[in-house]
């Protein structure tokens, strides 16, 4: 490799390849004809009647709350540097090709942010727009502020992540998620009074500098940057390649001990193999976080979707999350069991079935109760609440049939 | 009593490339087998076809019955990531039908003597490949069974560990557990093992005692070291 430039783009096609192979294992041509599509192009008339019509979500919804997706959005994010397992034989020694890593990093998280920014705007752009008339300016402002904010919170967290471990990492972001909650709060009172915009976007501007010049300078990181690219890079494609028959490589870790059941407590009191197994399965899921945060990522999508949909379709939809959040959660349950540790052992075949089975109803059961009470919330027809329970039988029957 | 005989006619990783030729060995209860042979010669192939891993096989291989239970301990310690090891034991625990009332005593009794007991609640991933190695003989060794197959088992143990390892599997075979093994280490072989099995590129060159290798490689003194390196320029 000649120089940093090269190293960056290659890095950078390598993991689009990747990314785009593993989308291209899952959605072959039928799940594209059948369901992506059609799901794109009800989306887009979708889309379009929030122009025409306003849906009862932009009813219920008050402006000063929009700050919450903002603060949701904001804080996804977090800088990945690209570097590679491998440069531990060599970058340790030439640090100056690792900054130019970091910082060409930046910069391509700086664009990427952007173009995600750009799509959010189109997204609210009915909201803000259309149902509260606000003006283009003040429209454009806003959203300036949104990508200075995520951009800032994404170094931050790299930032803080290089420092705390744990819940002490957790602990340190709570400080800067308030103080940017304030930011977002305050950019959308300005919505009606855009002069002061410039001045926020001045400071923001100068923390940005700031932020780059300190994450630029900091020293060994190597080793944490590598561990953060990682789980970066398998948090979507771990999922999606279970679903192919592959097993993914973990990222490397650093912490001894789990930050849930950190005395490998039990959470069955029964020690049958089959609850034993199931326990395994549930701990290997709660530990990572990345996990936790795909599937509750995944049931906020499809709780926005069911809010903003007709009233007819919310609870024909809510059945359908149903078989979407099994089939979701199985692609954990084979991650764990096709998992090389476990491979080793010779597993009753029954057993794993109703393990199978009990690990997938677990785990489904939060999601629909918690889908739902939005259908519940958002078509108002209290007397349907009693499907909720059926639902949760439902969804243990269809665990069943899914771990077999 | 044969615990397990292995009868390969050929095998390997695809129907062109067959590593394995003619192979036909077994391993009888209390026996230590020390499988040995330089690097690529088979050895491992030969655990993965005992194991029913190999995708191409032509031979048979036979257990005792169907009851028959086999503990694996591989060359490279196979981990889950976000499991304790006092987790990670309990699991193959349960998988290997230990009863729990059984299993505490037994796991502590483990961990002990490999100096792990105070790690017990750990990530294993984060430990030093050495005791990691020794997670992997403690999941083997916890659940009992007739037949070892380890591969490679002193790669990364201190001497300590070595000292342990060897103690089970004394112990083991006074129990009548046989023990097919792996390894490089030929000093440490020669002085455990009951009979041995030199392989080079994927066939039998010799088997049997320490006198039988002797024999067969006209060493009548030599050290199973000489005597290995002799049968395989006598193979060339």
């Amino acid at each position: 490799m000649k120089n940093i430039h090269l190293l960056f783009w290659q890095r950078l096609r390598s993991n689009w390849k990747f990314q785009y192979s593993v989308i291209n294992m899952v959605i072959d041509w039928v799940v594209a004809l059948y369901i992506v599509i059609p799901g794109l192009a009800l989306f887009l008339h979708t889309y379009r009647g929030w122009w025409l019509e306003p849906p009862s979500l932009f009813y219920f919804l008050p402006l000063e709350s929009f700050w919450l997706i903002l603060v949701f959005y904001c804080w996804s994010g977090i800088l990945r540097v690209y570097v590679e397992e491998g440069d531990q034989l060599f970058l340790y020694q030439y640090t100056s090709w690792h900054r130019g890593l970091v910082i060409y990093s930046i910069i391509y998280n700086i664009l990427s942010n952007l173009i995600l920014t750009v799509i959010l705007a189109f997204l609210a752009a009915p909201f803000l727009l259309g149902f509260h008339g606000t003006s283009i300016s003040a429209f454009q402002w806003l959203f300036l502020i949104v990508f200075l904010v995520r951009v800032i919170a994404s170094l931050i967290r790299q930032c803080l992540h290089h420092r705390f471990e744990g819940w002490r990492y957790i602990l340190a972001q709570i400080p800067f998620l308030a103080v940017f909650t304030r930011i977002l709060v305050l950019a959308l009172d300005l919505l009606y009074n855009p002069e002061p915009y410039i001045l926020l976007t001045i400071v923001l501007g100068a923390v940005l500098i700031f932020l780059i010049f300190y994450r630029t300078t900091l020293k060994r990181t190597l080793l944490k940057d590598i561990y953060l690219a990682q789980t970066d890079k398998m948090k979507f494609a771990n999922v999606l390649l279970m679903y192919s028959g592959n097993y993914a490589k973990k990222p490397i870790r650093l912490r001894k001990r789990p930050w849930l059941f950190g005395k490998s407590g039990k959470i069955f009191k029964t020690r049958t193999p089959e609850k034993i197994l199931t326990e395994m399965g549930l701990k290997a899921f709660l530990r990572h976080r990345s996990n936790l945060f795909l599937y509750f990522q995944a049931i906020s999508i499809y709780g926005l979707f069911l809010s903003v949909i007709p009233a007819r379709w919310q609870w024909i939809l809510w059945v359908v999350s149903i078989f979407f959040l099994s089939s979701l959660v199985k692609l954990y349950w084979l991650d764990w069991i096709k998992s090389p540790f476990v491979s080793l052992f010779n597993i009753d075949k029954d057993n794993k079935a109703k393990a199978g089975g009990q690990f997938i109803f677990y785990l489904i059961t939060p999601g629909i109760i918690i889908l739902g009470l939005v259908a519940l919330l958002f078509s108002q027809q209290w007397f349907l609440g009693f499907l909720i329970p059926v639902g949760v039988y439902i969804g243990k029957g269809t665990a069943k049939k899914m771990a077999i | 009593m044969d615990l397990v005989q292995v009868e390969i006619e050929s095998g390997g990783y695809s129907q062109k490339d067959q590593i394995l030729k003619d192979i036909s060995f077994t391993v009888k209860a209390g026996e230590l087998v020390g499988l040995i042979g330089p690097n690529g010669a088979g050895k491992s192939t030969i655990l993965k076809a005992i194991m029913g891993q190999l995708p191409f096989l032509k031979g048979n291989i036979q257990f005792q019955s169907q009851d028959t239970h086999y503990a694996y301990i591989p060359e490279q310690p196979v981990l889950y990531d976000n499991l304790t090891l006092w987790e990670l034991l309990e699991f193959a625990a349960a998988v290997g039908k230990i009863n729990p009332g059984v299993f505490g005593p037994r796991a502590l009794e483990l961990l002990e003597l490999f100096r792990l007991d105070k790690e017990k609640h750990k990530l294993p991933v984060t430990f030093s490949k050495g005791m990691q190695q020794k997670v992997m003989l403690i999941l083997g060794f916890l659940l009992r069974p007739s037949l070892y197959i380890v591969d490679e088992p002193f790669l990364g143990l201190d001497p300590h560990g070595v000292r342990d390892f060897l103690q089970l599997i004394n112990e083991g075979r006074k129990d009548g557990a046989g023990i097919l093994m792996t390894t490089h280490s030929l000093d440490t072989a020669e002085k455990i093992c009951t009979s041995f099995i030199l392989i080079n590129e994927g066939r039998i060159i010799s088997q049997g005692n320490l006198e039988e290798i002797r024999k067969t490689s006209q060493l009548p003194d030599g050290s199973l070291f000489d005597c290995f390196i002799k049968l395989v320029e006598m193979q060339r």
